[in-house]
Formats: structure tokens, sequence, C-alpha cells
């Protein structure tokens, strides 16, 4: 049952994060987490586990069930941090970080930058099995987008760009993202902020977020989603409890611009999040 | 169910305890003064290698003769504090180092009587940096 309340955590928390937020990089957002002023892209990885419990509002239907504007869901997720490199070769997972999943080959390593060729699978699925709330509407697929990423490191502040496309057959639309973050240390805490801001091209919020005619009822009334922009502003501290175990806590906001807001799909311009957790660090 | 995960979040938030009141206490037995110094706690955790580490500590010394005393951390000119015809002496000061540090109790003669390392530790390791640029596989 623990672990039953754990996945529906995690499980939302997925949802929730890689469905409406800016794509974020696990890399950015655990980098500036530990304080680290530089690229790490040595062979080997780490691996963190921990319990952690968030509290947000979620301005997509049916995320979860039931979903209302406005409304404060609290869940207990499984905090995960994990990354892995061989040669060029890494993965990445990231509970806590806004892209969660990343796969891919690092190509370009300089002083204080590096290129990546990512994979990732940014926008999740919608459908009935997930959610009542999706019940009548056509299937929306899990997608799975590629191209590339860049992060500079310039003394505590790390800045990193994503240009993605769909290979997944999907949508075959077009994301790109900036994102600037900073690490500040105040006695043994580390604090950071990250903003940013995403852009989603037509395609993507219209396989998400339009209406067809075939799928349009009442509830759901026909309508054609725009290309549309995403911004995100994200505040935490973590801190070490020993060599071993590191408590973290955040407030993240994203904010849809306003063209999104008229998707039947979307209740609010935005969502909140308040998370904290304890992990271990193996 | 709500008593079991209290559980795990309290028995999280206590395995910390252990370390943090771990001491250090070195006694100089080659020097005819029986004298020691301990530090409490004797560890420091940053989260990052690199990090300048913070921690309050307590600095309790004594010795069998009476005399003058100063605390000192190494490879400073200045001591932390002295103490003037005493046999022990507590002081709790700031310490902050990116690296593992000696203290050291001194007497009149600038002799060392008894010392104790301060460590550092940290979470997360320093970064590594490959000197190649461009690379596949």
């Amino acid at each position: 049952m623990l672990m039953n309340c754990w996945r529906t955590g995690l499980s939302i928390a997925w949802l929730w994060l890689v469905i409406i937020v800016p794509v974020l990089a696990g890399d950015l957002s655990s980098d500036v987490r530990k304080g680290t002023s530089g690229p790490d892209n040595s062979n080997g990885g780490y691996f963190e586990v921990g319990v952690g419990l968030s509290t947000y509002t979620n301005p997509v239907v049916g995320m979860p069930e039931g979903n209302e504007k406005g409304e404060v869901h609290t869940e207990g997720f499984l905090d995960i941090s994990a990354r892995y490199q061989y040669r060029c070769l890494f993965a990445e997972l990231f509970s806590q970080s806004l892209e969660q999943f990343t796969m891919g080959c690092n190509f370009y390593n300089g002083n204080n930058w590096s290129l990546d060729w990512v994979g990732m699978a940014p926008h999740d699925g919608m459908s009935e099995e997930e959610s009542n709330d999706y019940r009548g509407l056509n299937k929306r697929r899990d997608d799975f987008m590629s191209g590339l990423r860049t992060t500079a490191y310039f003394g505590n502040y790390i800045v990193q760009m994503h240009a993605l496309v769909d290979i997944s057959d999907t949508h075959h639309g077009e994301l790109y993202s900036l994102k600037l973050a900073r690490h500040w240390q105040y006695r043994n805490w580390t604090v950071h902020g990250i903003v940013g801001a995403t852009y989603r091209s037509q395609q993507i919020t219209d396989y998400y977020f339009s209406i067809d005619e075939s799928e349009a009822s009442e509830k759901y009334p026909q309508f054609d989603a725009r290309a549309s922009m995403a911004y995100v502003a994200e505040v935490g501290a973590s801190y070490p409890l020993n060599e071993k175990w590191v408590f973290r806590s955040l407030i993240r906001r994203i904010n849809l611009d306003s063209r999104a807001m008229e998707s039947p799909l979307i209740l609010d311009d935005h969502g909140q999040m308040i998370a904290t957790s304890v992990s271990y660090v193996f | 169910m709500a008593r079991f995960i209290q559980g795990i979040w309290i028995a999280l938030l206590l395995l910390p305890v252990k370390n943090a009141y771990a001491i250090n206490e070195t006694t100089a037995t080659t020097n005819p003064v029986s004298a020691s110094l301990l530090l409490t706690p004797a560890r420091c955790v940053a989260l990052h290698q690199g990090q300048i580490c913070y921690q309050r500590v307590q600095i309790s010394w004594s010795s069998s003769a009476v005399g003058n005393y100063c605390v000192y951390m190494e490879e400073q000119a200045q001591p932390l504090h002295c103490w003037q015809e005493q046999t022990q002496g507590t002081l709790v000061f700031e310490f902050a180092s990116d690296s593992s540090r000696l203290l050291q109790l001194k007497n009149a003669q600038q002799n060392i009587v008894a010392e104790a390392s301060m460590e550092v530790a940290w979470v997360y390791k320093a970064n590594t940096r490959r000197k190649t640029h461009w690379r596949l596989f």
C-alpha cells in the first residue's frame, strides 16, 4: 500500500511535470542543486533514492482524475536521482527535475560548456486509461523528441538551451527552451533559482490540447490550439544532513500564455508545486 | 499506514544525529605535560566538494600543568583564543574551511602540546573535467 502511494504520487508528479511544464534539463536542475560550476562528463555514475512530499495545483484537466481549477493535491513520491555515463553515452533520471529522464551522447566539452545530443519523452499521453476525464476524447500518445542540448557554466550561473524535434511520429512538432539557473551558498545550505521559457510549436499544442470535430462534445467543444509559450520559475534549497543524506525543498510555478488557456483541456493559466524530500546518496 | 509513514520519517530524521556529535580528541604523549584537545563536533559536511563548510565547534582543552595556552588553527599566525594561568578552557568558534584543518593547543613556548583535526567531508565530489573536446564514443 505504501508503495502504491509512492507510485501514485510519482506517477502524478511525472504527469504534471511532463505534460504542462517547460522542459528543464535534469542536468541543469541537478547541477544547480549541487552547487556545481562545471560540466561533469566523466565515466561512471551515481544513484540517490529517497522519499518526498509534494503539494501542487495542476492546470491540466484529468491530472489527477477529477482535477478542478485551483484544487490543491498532496502526494508522497519516490525521489530518485541517477546518472550514468560511459564514454559519450549517458542516461539521467531526476524525479524532481522538470525533464525527468534524458538519454543522449555528450560530444563536445569546452572548459565551461558542453554539447549533448539528447532524447526524451517530454509529453505524456492522455487517454481514458489514464483518467476518466478523457472519456470520449481521442487518445493522445506519449511522444519522443530528440535534438541538441547546450549547457554553459559561468561561475554560479548555468544556462541551458534545448532544440528538439519529434522523432516518434506523434505530432512532428518542435520545442525550444532556454533556462537560466543560479546557486548561492548560505552556510551549508545551497539555495538555487531557475527561470526559463519554452516554446512549443503548433503541432505539439494542437496534438495535445486541440479538440477535433470528431471528439467535440458539450464538455469539450471544438478548439484549435496554436503555438504557445510556457514560463517557469523555481527556488529551492538543499542541505547535507550528513555525507549520505540530503534534504531538499523547492517551490515551482509555471505560467502558460493566455492562448493555451483557451483550450477546454486547460483549467488555469498556472500551476504551482511545493516539494520536500530526504534522499540517500549511494 | 499513517504510523508507518511517520515511523519512516522519524527514522530518516534521526540518522544524521549519529555523526553530529562525534568528537575528536588528541593527547600529546611525547610532551612531559599531558594535555588534550577536544572538538565537538569534529566533522563538518558540505554539499559539494570545494564549498566552504561552516560549523559551530566547541573546543575543550585541559592540561596537567598550569600555564598560558593558546588554541591555533594550523597555518594561522593569530590564535583563536588564549588563556592565562589555566589548566583547562573551552571556546566556541565558527569553523569555515573547504578542507580538513588541524587545531593546535600551544603553550607559552609555542610548543604544540595537543592537537585535533576538524574533518571536512561532502556529499558530492568535484566534477571531473575532460581535457578532450570533440568526441564520439
